[in-house]
């Protein structure tokens, strides 16, 4: 499977905020916990919907949570 | 593994193991009506094994664990559905093709029906494989 040209930072705001869990920030999204483990490990790509409700889980800007790594 | 995974993994198994029972006790010698007989015998007996292990498998899951059953399919659930369900038909459209273009050479109504059945079979694999794999190691 080829890697996405993004990385992202949603484990570490995880841990930042409280050591909030993957189920907790999948309901939070309106995900199952294994869409949000699947994201964090580059396996999946969300939508821009979903990555704009998990910046703002984490009050954060989009690039502050994925960051473009391709060319 | 989700609920829907293991359903996957579950049905795989399950598809592949009927199919392949059928497969190894199909009278393939067989010709005419009494190969039709047969034929819709098997069938049965197929279908009735397949939805009772079914059955079964999806009820022990939930009550195991009830909160992934009922957890709601999101994008990623429906973007792996489409990715599998696209790939199926690309293999269903090809064989049934190949088995209307091979029936009329070999004129045995029971020899077409189960290269149609196989073909369905064989969509069906790649389709639950094809999510399987998708769930295991991202798109």
């Amino acid at each position: 499977m080829a890697r996405l040209p993004f990385s992202n930072d949603i484990r570490t705001l995880r841990f930042l905020a409280g050591e909030m869990t993957q189920g907790d920030l999948g309901d939070r999204v309106g995900v199952t916990r294994q869409t949000i483990a699947a994201i964090e490990q580059g396996k999946y790509s969300p939508s821009l919907e979903v990555a704009f409700r998990i910046a703002r889980v984490f009050d954060k800007p989009l690039e502050a949570v994925f960051q473009w790594s391709g060319d | 593994m989700t609920f829907r995974e293991k359903i996957d993994c579950a049905t795989l198994g399950v598809i592949a193991l009927a199919f392949g029972w059928y497969a190894i006790v199909f009278p393939w010698g067989m010709r005419g009506t009494s190969a039709l007989a047969a034929q819709g015998g098997l069938l049965l007996v197929v279908v009735i094994a397949m939805t009772l292990a079914l059955t079964i498998a999806a009820i022990a899951m939930a009550v195991h664990r009830p909160r992934d059953a009922n957890a709601p399919v999101d994008e990623r659930d429906r973007d792996i559905t489409r990715k599998a369900a696209t790939r199926a038909y690309y293999v269903l459209i090809v064989g049934a093709t190949c088995c209307f273009a091979v029936g009329y050479g070999v004129g045995d109504l029971a020899a077409v029906l189960n290269a149609l059945l196989g073909t369905v079979v064989l969509a069906e694999l790649v389709r639950l494989a094809s999510q399987v794999a998708a769930y295991r190691l991202g798109e």
